[in-house]
């Protein structure tokens, strides 16, 4: 009994382990296509139209609503200490430091990282990676890396128009709403946000973007067989790229910050 | 041409392929039959380079292509056409572009040439007005068809045609094995081809390979019909539920 358990824990740890190599791998491999060139441009402008530009509707929506809701209850939590001065840094701190990178990649990764995995997965289901790799063209060029460059930089855009919106939804509730002084909610974020508060946010977002697509492709890449495969390789993708990105953001806040 | 020498494969824990051997001479083209599932793909594949051995070679000329790696395995492929099962084309591009892709990544052609050349290939393949379809727009038939055209216009030396008969109509069917003879003849193809119109494929081939049980059982053919004495090749062929094999 108690062999069998050190056994079924062995196999586990070795089962894993050899998936973290083969992820690893993944990843190297794809990068190194970005250090030999060609680079695919077009590949990547396409991608962060889909992965980018399709997003912004929605981080729009939600960055405003986060924004809106941070300043309602920031407002009534500093209002009992008697500084609701200090909404604006509370808000724009908020969002630049956790919020945004966060929640901007959550979204992204629901919205485009589930739809990248299924469609890498189709394309391997179909045998299409194949063909392409029998064309003597690397699927990893032409189909992999231009979905991570595309993830970095579309996510670090976003989770800024994330920021600014959010910023602004804030200033909505705060002064149209709340009657704080405009001046006070901006002035007062000036003079408490600092350029490491912006940078520690920037790192987030492209360490968050490499992550959702480096999880995605992967998942997509080397999904099961058939519809069922591909529909468990999806649910997996969003599934580990969000706790991922969560560990990691606890990690990145406890070293960085 | 191709040796096939003792190939095995095992995917999950069932074995595929137990002993494969089969050779293929220049020039010759080999009907692979078999039940589904038996690993006709499966062993496509494996000459293709996308799947390794568990054991067993593969040689091409002289080379073993298993062993080959990077630039020597792209050279190999370079002399291949393969029709995958499911046309594999790529679905977020028309038909133009799917013809296009290899030759505007791969090969050094302006754009007037490349037109030309896809112009002629589906011409080829008796396909016209088609060009800025995307595949999901295609019947059955025109998705092999273009994905033949695609395998075409590289130019191979050696063609695997997986399944290009199967989910079509008889006349259509038919139809593509015609097409498919007078391409190879054209152009002095050798290859395999997997397909179960019997027995009219054995008048586009020379040699008949079944799968069965993981080993090769193969027969030449001549004139339409296929010469053999094995009797489990025999049931096959003339799909008898009595005989030395018991299908369920
Ligand atoms: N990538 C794979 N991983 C695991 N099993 C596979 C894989 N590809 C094929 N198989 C299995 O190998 C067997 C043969 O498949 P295939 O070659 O597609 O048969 P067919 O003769 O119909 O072409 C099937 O049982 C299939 O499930
Ligand atoms: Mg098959």
């Amino acid at each position: 009994m108690f062999v069998k358990f050190i056994l079924l824990l062995g196999r586990t740890g070795t089962t894993h382990l050899r998936r973290l190599g083969r992820s690893g791998i993944f990843l190297v491999e794809s990068l190194s296509c970005l250090v030999f060139p060609p680079i695919k441009w077009g590949r990547i402008v396409k991608r962060i139209q889909f992965i980018g530009w399709q997003s912004t509707g929605l981080i729009c929506l939600t960055g405003a609503f986060t924004g809106m809701v941070l300043s309602l209850q920031g407002y009534n939590t500093l209002k009992r200490v008697g500084s609701e001065a200090l909404l604006g840094p509370l808000v724009a701190l908020s969002l630049i430091r956790e919020l945004g990178p966060v929640l901007a990649a959550l979204l992204v990764t629901g919205r485009a990282g589930s739809a990248l995995t299924a469609e890498i997965a189709i394309m391997r289901n179909n045998e299409q990676i194949d063909a392409m790799e029998l064309m003597g063209l690397n699927p990893l060029r032409y189909l992999v890396l231009p979905t991570m460059v595309a993830g970095v930089i579309s996510l670090t855009l976003l989770t800024w128009i994330f920021d600014v919106v959010g910023i602004l939804g804030g200033y909505l509730i705060g002064v149209k709403l709340l009657a704080l002084p405009a001046g006070t909610y901006f002035g007062e974020i000036s003079r408490y946000l600092e350029m490491d508060d912006i940078v520690g946010g920037i790192y987030k977002s492209l360490s968050f973007g490499l992550i959702m697509a480096w999880i995605c492709c992967y998942k997509g890449y080397f999904t099961g067989l058939g519809a069922e495969g591909a529909s468990k390789a999806t649910t997996q993708a969003v599934v580990t790229s969000s706790v991922f990105i969560l560990i990691w953001d606890f990690f990145v806040t406890s070293v960085v910050f | 041409m191709i040796r096939i020498e003792n190939l095995q494969k095992k995917l999950a824990g069932r074995d595929v392929l137990r002993n494969v051997t089969l050779h293929v001479e220049k020039g010759q083209f080999v009907a692979l039959i078999g039940r589904s599932g038996s690993g006709k793909s499966v062993l496509l594949k494996h000459i293709a380079g996308l799947m390794a051995p568990d054991a067993g070679r593969i040689m091409l000329d002289g080379q073993n292509l298993c062993a080959a790696r990077g630039k020597k395995l792209e050279t190999i492929r370079r002399r291949y056409g393969f029709v995958f099962q499911s046309g594999a084309l790529f679905d977020s591009m028309t038909v133009y572009d799917n013809l296009a892709f290899p030759l505007r990544e791969k090969t050094s052609l302006g754009e007037q040439e490349i037109r030309k050349k896809i112009t002629q290939g589906l011409e080829q393949v008796e396909l016209g007005g088609v060009e800025s379809k995307y595949p999901s727009q295609l019947s059955g038939g025109m998705v092999k068809r273009t994905a033949l055209a695609r395998a075409l216009v590289m130019d191979p030396e050696i063609i695997f045609f997986d399944e290009p008969t199967t989910g079509l109509d008889p006349i259509i069917a038919d139809s593509m094995l015609r097409l498919f003879d007078a391409c190879r003849k054209r152009l002095n193809l050798t290859g395999i081809i997997v397909s179960h119109r019997i027995p009219q494929i054995f008048s586009v081939s020379q040699k008949v390979a079944m799968l069965h049980d993981g080993e090769i059982i193969a027969a030449l053919c001549e004139n339409g019909s296929i010469k053999t004495d094995n009797q489990i090749l025999r049931q096959f062929v003339e799909g008898t539920v009595e005989g030395p094999v018991v299908y369920q």
